[in-house]
């Protein structure tokens, strides 16, 4: 089946209906290979998750933040071999203990993320409040730095697409049947530790 | 010559690419079909075909669906289909069965979340055969394994997963106790 190529549809304004930036500061992560692909359901156009399913026994992973962390981005990358999209995000790890240390060490090691983030921008009726970044390859650690002169001496970890392996589509929109119903799947995939 | 409701229950892949037995492709009798229905199609917007298809499925399987669902207890969400993989084959709320159902519950049951309706004792249904294992050949599998058999249970080490299956599954406490009490009733 060809590519639709041409412009179909207008962008027309929202009333009342103000775009904002910044994300929420708990943002989650998952294995990108422990997502059920085969189960989990996108739209046709494949810029929506309507049902986001880990394989059996996996969990995804809250990672929180504060102030303008955690943050997210999106750019077009126009390659010899068609267009993709390059996703990125960065968060700054608060507490840095043993446990976190061992969490990073076992991530920057060709590890694959996909992250949910919760925006401040939720549309005009909370249908844009979880979006979803690298659903396809996922993204790699790309750099761990630490400043003991910078940022209160946190951690910054940024996470990005790895050049090659860009997303075939821009960041998607994640809405279960209902706001609530997607936040009630997340909350249902969080991995909470033994007491 | 397959009638439009034969056509269209089956899968999207299938309608797309299928061909009756006199030449003519399955597509075609779906969109000329909805082009009676609703008016005019955008032939030059192949990104529509399958939205067209959906709501073709919508009109006419919903009858279907609804006597169906008379008696099933697990009813996917509206839209849901699960491909079924190496095959052409795949599910939705036209051709699923409560068995099936719990067949693809036992392979993942974190695909609950895809239904809209199911009873309230799926769980039980759909691991059932796990939770019939003893804890000594509980004991004995690797972390990994007893995590997949029990995805559900949270723990780091195998220790606290076992202590966690225990407080989750307590008829499996019971052969504990009854283990634990053996040796002494020997020494009397």
């Amino acid at each position: 089946m060809a590519c639709e190529k041409n412009i179909t549809d207008n962008f027309i304004r929202k009333c009342a209906y103000k775009p904002k930036s910044g994300l929420e500061n708990t943002l989650y992560l998952a294995n990108t290979k422990e997502i059920d692909k085969a189960l989990s359901q996108l739209s046709t156009s494949k810029l929506m998750v309507t049902d986001f399913i880990m394989v059996t026994g996996k969990k995804i992973y809250k990672a929180e933040g504060a102030g303008k962390f955690p943050s997210g981005k999106s750019e077009l990358v126009k390659g010899d071999n068609g267009v993709g999209w390059k996703h990125a995000a960065s968060l700054r790890i608060l507490y840095y203990g043993e446990d976190e240390r061992e969490q990073i060490q076992q991530m920057v090691e060709d590890g694959r993320f996909t992250v949910i983030i919760e925006k401040k921008d939720t549309g005009t009726a909370g249908e844009l409040t979880y979006e979803v970044l690298g659903w396809e390859s996922g993204l790699s650690v790309t750099s761990v730095t630490w400043d003991s002169a910078a940022n209160d001496g946190v951690v910054l970890l940024e996470l990005a697409t790895e050049a090659g392996e860009e997303e075939g589509t821009d960041r998607k929109i994640y809405v279960d049947t209902s706001l609530a119903a997607t936040t009630a799947a997340i909350a249902a995939m969080v991995y909470t530790p033994a007491p | 010559m397959l009638s439009l409701i034969e056509i269209l229950e089956k899968p999207n892949s299938e309608i797309l690419k299928g061909v009756e037995e006199n030449g003519k492709r399955y597509l075609a009798t779906v969109l000329a079909q909805y082009q009676k229905d609703f008016g005019s199609i955008c032939a030059s917007c192949p990104s529509k075909v399958e939205g067209y298809i959906n709501k073709m499925k919508r009109k006419y399987l919903t009858e279907k669906i609804e006597v169906m669902a008379v008696d099933q207890k697990f009813i996917l969400k509206n839209g849901v289909v699960i491909p079924i993989h190496g095959t052409s084959m795949s599910y939705s709320q036209s051709n699923i069965t409560d068995e099936i159902a719990i067949e693809i519950l036992k392979g993942n049951p974190n695909a609950i979340g895809l239904f809209e309706k199911y009873p309230s004792d799926w769980k039980v249904k759909a691991i059932s055969e796990q939770v019939s294992l003893t804890i000594e050949e509980i004991e004995v599998l690797s972390l990994a394994t007893i995590r997949k058999i029990f995805p559900g249970i949270s723990g780091k080490t195998k220790e606290q997963v076992l202590s966690a299956i225990l407080e989750a599954h307590p008829e499996l406490r019971k052969q504990v106790e009854i283990e634990t009490i053996e040796p002494s009733l020997k020494e009397i």
